[in-house]
């Protein structure tokens, strides 16, 4: 502990330059955050998705597929086919004594395993086996997590675990009358999700995943989107037969290896885009902090020198410095921390897509290593040429 | 006691530019006396007090410090030494700018492998501050004292872990006569508490208020 009370002497001592650093290092930590949020954000939409778009070959068509015609058309496709699909219930509901039209989401099982949005109350259950559960999406008429949805059509109430953050992300694939044409419908890799804000939710809406919406016994309004998985030993003459059909039918298909390019696309493009510009900002801010380093070693020197004569060791001078370097480190560590909070608690990262998870936590922990071995170096560079005899010499 | 032994310095040892600083040095300083080690500028007198602070180290011949060779010792337990064993007091005061008078006079308590509380260890640099007539000060920034009050902080901080010895490098260089005279009054009267105090200067006017002078010249005792 002594060695802080010396390091804080030392940051009082050269506060102006100190304070640079805090904020230097600050900077460092909010654009590399920014970054792997937006990161991991795209990477949070494209993992539902990820092992069937990655595993298997295939159309997806976002369009009102319902089961009668997709049957029809499956049956004129040639090899195997396996359908996901996206279902959809509208109805009204009851909810803490109050009425109100809804719409379900109806996602299958497969996507809905490996969906997980941040919330902005309650716990992400999307599958409970004493209950039946859904994912709300914000909503201006009061429903909150906790909260049990009634109906005539439904066996069972259905519990509300958690409502997500405003904007959110549905994995509606319904966007389809959001966009203004073919031509844009698959250019944004978010249009395999719906975008909702609060500001524009004229219906209560909820997720829910297929083998959860059973269980309430109900019927679907009407089939949305679907995914059609080939199966193995399908030629490519065969692909490009069934793929015919497909875009005959439904003028708004895409193969599953264009979305996966898309998605990745998207993914890749922050890191190509902003990884450049960070790392020129943290080699000048880097820059920066060596030289704050560097001033502070050598107008503490003299100090040293009052310590070596106290009876400590000249070797100790690198504990200070850790110790010192530990201190400014906090002090932008809790300035981040406060940032990120500020970010969460008033929804800026929903707006901004933005997704803080544990890659954040490694990725600082990694650029403040970084910054206390540079901030260990300088000065034990400064102080092992440096003798206190010489320091001493010096002042008298 | 200390005892010196055919004590060589050389700087730059067995490098380009060497400097011999030191050469054979032998003098022995009893317990609770006060000397004055004299020399002009570049004698070697501040040289052979660092070494007697454990500030320098030395590459031939004998330190011995109540009958323990020093030249033996680690850097570990040479820390020690200087935090327990010595006090040392220089010129420019080295003192903590940004410290108050208390917290400069506590540092060395930071250093010693005595245990004490925080109120013994205030009550003992309260105690040291008015032994040097720096009491109701405490509080006060260094910064904002003049000259002898710098150096009675200096000398408060030297003297707080009760050292044995005081080693002063040119104590009165920055400081008026008056005050000069005034810090003297306070090595004597420390000396007369039993501490042995050992000043390197070259005023003569100083050196006659001790009881021993030594002079250095070029690295070598002249005269005793």
């Amino acid at each position: 502990m002594k060695y802080f009370r010396f390091a804080f002497m030392s940051i009082y001592d050269n506060i102006k330059v100190n304070i640079l650093m805090i904020v230097e290092i600050l900077v460092i930590l909010l654009g590399v955050n920014i970054i792997v949020g937006g990161y991991n954000n795209r990477n949070m939409l494209y993992k539902p998705y990820y092992d069937l778009l990655n595993n298997y070959t295939g159309w997806y068509v976002a369009f009102d597929t319902d089961e009668n015609t997709g049957e029809l058309l499956t049956n004129e496709m040639k090899g195997d086919l396996e359908e996901i699909r996206m279902y959809e219930f509208s109805g009204n509901i009851e909810f803490a004594g109050q009425q109100a039209d809804i719409k379900i989401n109806i996602c299958p099982d497969e996507i809905m395993d490996n969906l997980k949005m941040s919330v902005y109350s309650g716990k992400w259950e999307t599958s409970l086996s004493d209950k039946t559960v859904c994912i709300a999406a914000p909503n201006t008429f009061g429903l909150k997590a906790g909260d049990k949805i009634i109906s005539p059509l439904f066996l069972n109430e259905i519990t509300v675990s958690a409502v997500l953050t405003d904007p959110c992300y549905l994995p509606s694939f319904s966007s389809w009358s959001t966009m203004s044409g073919i031509e844009n419908f698959y250019k944004k890799y978010s249009t395999l999700y719906y975008s909702k804000e609060i500001e524009n939710s004229q219906h209560l809406e909820i997720i829910m995943s297929s083998s959860e919406f059973s269980e309430t016994g109900a019927d679907i309004s009407n089939a949305q989107s679907c995914f059609i998985i080939y199966g193995n030993h399908l030629t490519e003459e065969n692909i490009e037969y069934n793929e015919k059909i497909l875009r005959d039918n439904y003028n708004s298909g895409i193969s599953f290896s264009d979305i996966k390019k898309r998605a990745e696309m998207s993914i890749n493009n922050i890191l190509k885009k902003y990884i450049p510009i960070a790392v020129c900002a943290f080699i000048v801010i880097l820059i920066g902090i060596i030289s704050c380093t560097a001033i502070n070693t050598l107008r503490q020197t003299k100090n040293y020198g009052t310590l070596f004569i106290c009876g400590m060791r000249w070797s100790d001078c690198i504990k200070i410095c850790a110790a010192y370097t530990t201190i400014i480190m906090l002090c932008s560590v809790s300035l981040t921390i406060a940032a990120v909070s500020v970010c969460k608690i008033f929804n800026i990262s929903a707006y901004f897509g933005l997704a803080f998870q544990w890659n954040n936590v490694i990725v600082s922990i990694i650029i403040l290593t970084v910054i206390l071995l540079l901030n260990l170096i300088i000065p034990a560079f400064i102080i092992r040429n440096k003798t206190p005899v010489e320091i001493i010499k010096e002042n008298n | 006691m200390i005892e010196i032994n055919g004590l060589y310095k050389t700087y730059n040892y067995k490098k380009s530019g060497a400097f011999e600083a030191l050469h054979d040095i032998s003098v022995t300083i009893e317990d609770g006396t006060m000397n004055a080690i004299i020399g002009r500028s570049g004698s070697g007198k501040s040289t052979l007090l660092h070494i007697l602070g454990c500030i320098d180290s030395f590459e031939k011949g004998s330190y011995k410090f109540n009958g323990k060779e020093i030249a033996e010792y680690s850097e570990k337990e040479r820390a020690l030494f200087r935090s327990e064993n010595v006090g040392i007091v220089l010129q420019d005061f080295s003192l903590i700018e940004t410290y108050s008078v208390l917290e400069n006079v506590l540092t060395p308590f930071y250093f010693t492998n005595k245990t004490y509380s925080k109120k013994e260890m205030k009550s003992k640099a309260l105690a040291v501050l008015k032994s040097v007539r720096l009491d109701k000060l405490e509080n006060k920034s260094v910064n904002k004292l003049s000259g002898g009050q710098k150096q009675r902080v200096a000398i408060a901080r030297a003297i707080v872990n009760n050292p044995s010895v005081i080693l002063a490098d040119e104590p009165t260089g920055a400081l008026d006569s008056k005050t000069a005279a005034e810090i003297m009054e306070l090595f004597r009267e420390l000396n007369e508490k039993g501490h042995t105090v050992i000043i390197v200067t070259h005023d003569l006017e100083i050196a006659k208020q001790c009881d021993r002078i030594i002079e250095i010249s070029d690295g070598r005792i002249k005269k005793e």
